[in-house]
């Protein structure tokens, strides 16, 4: 089943947008497969695991991540090909998250409320399938989705839950915390060789 | 899908060697435990201890294999991450299937359950 995936992971370029206090972004593409959302999966935690984070934090931001991005790959495309653009960007104590796809939109022109398998009746067997959005609305908030020039766009936003001092190194000041430069590119210079074109996740 | 089997006297070790149990391992997982739980006990032991990762599908998956053993046998999970214990917790599906919290080893009694 498993197949060679190249997925372009393309950091933002420099300048391509205003600083953010704090914060930073990350954005990436990928086809419209089930094992390229598994290859960014690990990629972005790669990112997260950088960030003071506790474990339940970044765990987290990975299931709603994986369920917004399996729903468009099994509902939105289907057999189709098509493709998906993920950014997150870290505002304050949050990681927003944007999702652009452009497969169909969803039924009724906006995102389920999403049920538990459980239904609550008594002796019903719980269901095998269709929670996606359950855990989504259960980890995220401020969940928005628009339709428009043929593309979905999905935001939402999941906490950022910060390891304590127990938990991890002694908290350093922020700015020189290298888990709040999300998916930053070394420069030219710190890398000491010329910086890859693209970026391949694998 | 790597799964791993252990027989004990009245009961079934299944374990996932792999560490992610999602979207796009579920069918796999299914057909593999399909195969597995052909001839099992009445109890099987899904031992997750190195599933790191877990999903809707991931969950949905053990799910419909459970429905698919019960009512002559039943599934219990054991050895949850903790990020595989939040969609247990989350879904109550610790409420639907036993979870035990360690790794079950060859002849170590594991807690009945009623």
């Amino acid at each position: 089943m498993p197949h060679p995936v190249s997925v372009p992971l393309r950091p933002s370029p420099p300048g391509s947008r205003p600083p953010m206090s704090g914060g930073s972004s990350l954005t990436l593409s990928l086809r419209s497969e089930l094992m390229a959302v598994r290859q960014t999966l690990r990629a972005v935690r790669r990112s997260l695991d950088a960030m003071p984070l506790t474990e339940g934090g970044a765990g987290m931001v990975e299931l709603a991540l994986a369920e917004a991005m399996n729903n468009v790959v099994i509902h939105a495309h289907g057999k189709a090909t098509g493709i998906l653009q993920l950014r997150l960007r870290q505002t304050g104590s949050h990681l927003l998250v944007r999702l652009r796809d452009n497969g169909r939109g969803m039924p009724g022109g906006s995102p389920p409320d999403g049920l538990p398998p459980l239904t609550g009746e008594l002796g019903e067997p719980p269901r095998d399938g269709g929670f996606g959005w359950f855990l989504i609305r259960s980890v995220t908030s401020r969940v928005r989705y628009r339709r428009a020039g043929g593309w979905n766009c999905l935001s939402f936003s999941v906490p950022l839950i910060l390891r304590g001092p127990a938990e991890g190194p002694s908290p350093r000041p922020r700015h020189e915390r290298p888990g709040f430069r999300l998916g930053v590119v070394p420069t030219r210079e710190e890398a000491g060789s010329p910086l890859p074109r693209s970026w391949v996740i694998g | 899908m790597q799964l791993t089997k252990e027989y004990e006297p009245d009961l079934l070790i299944v374990t996932v060697t792999e560490d992610r149990l999602d979207a796009a391992a579920a069918v796999a997982f299914k057909d593999a435990m399909k195969a597995a739980t052909r001839d099992a006990p009445r109890r099987v032991i899904l031992d997750l201890g190195q599933v790191t990762f877990l999903d809707s599908s991931g969950l949905g998956a053990i799910v419909a294999v459970m429905k698919q053993l019960a009512p002559a046998r039943q599934l219990e999970v054991a050895a949850l991450h903790p990020n595989v214990m939040r969609v247990f917790r989350l879904t109550r599906m610790d409420s639907v299937i036993p979870v035990h919290p360690g790794r079950p080893r060859r002849n170590q009694d594991l807690p009945k359950v009623s």
